[in-house]
């Protein structure tokens, strides 16, 4: 009989070491599709020097060193927690109300004014330029990139090359969103960032309710239409564990203050 | 222990016995066509294949135990693998958008694909050991699984009383 459970335990032993062998290569399988660069650093740059002159015919911008300053703050913090340190991070303040950021390639973050204007406090500001970090430390800008190039190429072939779809098809690149994957990943990396540089999680979740809040108020808000799924979003930083021996290290509000004042009353950018 | 047992030997075994023996692995082909969104269809039959032949001889009582035996643990990966689909497909339905299939693809975990993967493999691996034990058996030669051969042999042979020893009542007089 020592020999049958001997057999059956074998059996079991290799059922379970399988199971966990075979989840480990596919998690690190995908691990790898969503980390894997297409493109060389330099070639990346001269990329996000040509978007950033789009926007920047697109959209006006603000450059003000005072606001520079806080948000300058909050990035060399941010950056502080990030390993790769493949990209210096540097924003872009677009002189625009909607409730927004977003960012390209090259570690280029741009932050709406709306954006600032509606976060209560530095942290939840740093909450959500670390998502757009996040998409940026996955490559997920690239991998939009590369699926549109491909859809606007086939479209060429298809329609002789016409250059009014192309040209639309490119744009539509900026326009588009992330799927509901690459958001709840650049979520979960958000947090943990935010965790290892002391600032505290809950804020990408205070952010999200406060965005609800807005968009039942029926504002414009950008940044709840290209980025669903808020409730399931909510729930995850809300189910977000930090670690026992987290101390939390919170921004010089009087700072923030300062510039929360200046973009309410529109000195600032002036 | 085991030189005590008489085994059945090849000459010794029917060709009807052979036929029950071989039929009991790969009636599960049929069966599992025929009852292919659940996957317990076919150890119900083999249940019942098994209480109606393993009576009539030790031969068929071992494979079509053994059968049975074997198809407990494949039957439960493929009812595991069949329900968590359907709740990862269903749990995430209707959906926002119907071009959104992403909590779908995301319920499609590394743990789950780990589970179809090994579920496939170990489907694989009884179906080629259900082919060699039903050639096997057709032989009227034994063939004995890991694990399970070892119990069916101790079903069929070692805790196996004879056909109809209980029914010897009439003994002779006590001194």
């Amino acid at each position: 009989m020592s020999r049958t459970y001997r057999q059956l335990l074998v059996l079991v032993a290799i059922f379970i070491s399988a199971w966990f062998a075979f989840s480990y290569i596919s998690q690190s399988y995908f691990a790898d599709k969503e980390t894997k660069t297409i493109i060389s650093l330099e070639s990346e740059e001269k990329l996000a020097s040509a978007i950033h002159s789009i926007i920047l015919s697109e959209f006006d911008t603000i450059n003000s060193p005072a606001a520079n300053i806080v948000l300058d703050s909050i990035l060399l913090r941010l950056q502080k927690g990030i390993d790769s340190a493949r990209y210096t991070y540097n924003f872009t303040i677009i002189d625009n109300e909607q409730l927004n950021a977003f960012a390209t390639l090259g570690g280029r973050i741009y932050i709406f004014k709306g954006l600032i204007e509606h976060s209560d406090n530095a942290e939840m500001l740093a909450s959500v330029l670390a998502h757009e970090i996040g998409h940026i430390e996955h490559h997920d800008f690239e991998n939009r990139l590369a699926k549109n190039i491909a859809i606007s190429t086939v479209i060429a072939v298809a329609t002789g090359g016409n250059e009014t779809l192309i040209s639309e098809l490119s744009k539509s690149v900026l326009g588009s969103s992330y799927d509901r994957q690459q958001e709840a990943h650049a979520d979960k990396f958000a947090m943990q960032l935010l965790e290892k540089v002391n600032i505290d999680p809950s804020a990408l979740g205070v952010f999200f309710i406060k965005i609800k809040r807005l968009d039942n108020s029926n504002l414009d808000l950008e940044y709840f239409q290209s980025h669903p799924n808020t409730d399931s979003r909510i729930e995850k930083v809300a189910n977000y564990r930090v670690d026992d021996d987290f101390n939390e290290i919170k921004f010089d509000s009087l700072q923030w203050n300062a510039l929360a004042d200046w973009v309410k009353n529109d000195v600032i950018f002036q | 222990m085991d030189n005590e047992i008489k085994l059945p030997q090849p000459n010794e075994v029917s060709y009807k016995e052979k036929e029950r023996a071989m039929a009991s692995y790969f009636m599960m082909f049929a069966s599992s066509t025929i009852g292919l969104p659940l996957p317990f269809f076919n150890l119900i039959a083999s249940w019942i294949f098994y209480r109606y032949t393993s009576k009539t001889s030790q031969f068929v009582r071992f494979h079509s135990y053994q059968s049975m035996l074997s198809q407990l643990p494949i039957t439960v990966f493929n009812t595991v693998i069949v329900f968590w689909t359907f709740n990862i497909v269903w749990g995430n339905f209707p959906m926002a958008n119907e071009n959104d299939l992403a909590p779908i693809l995301e319920g499609f975990s590394s743990n789950y694909i780990g589970f179809a993967i090994v579920t496939a493999l170990s489907n694989l691996i009884y179906i080629i050991f259900s082919v060699i034990a039903g050639a096997k058996a057709y032989k009227g030669r034994l063939y004995y699984f890991p694990y399970f051969g070892n119990i069916a042999f101790d079903h069929a042979f070692v805790n196996f009383k004879e056909f109809g020893k209980d029914e010897y009542v009439n003994t002779a007089p006590k001194l």
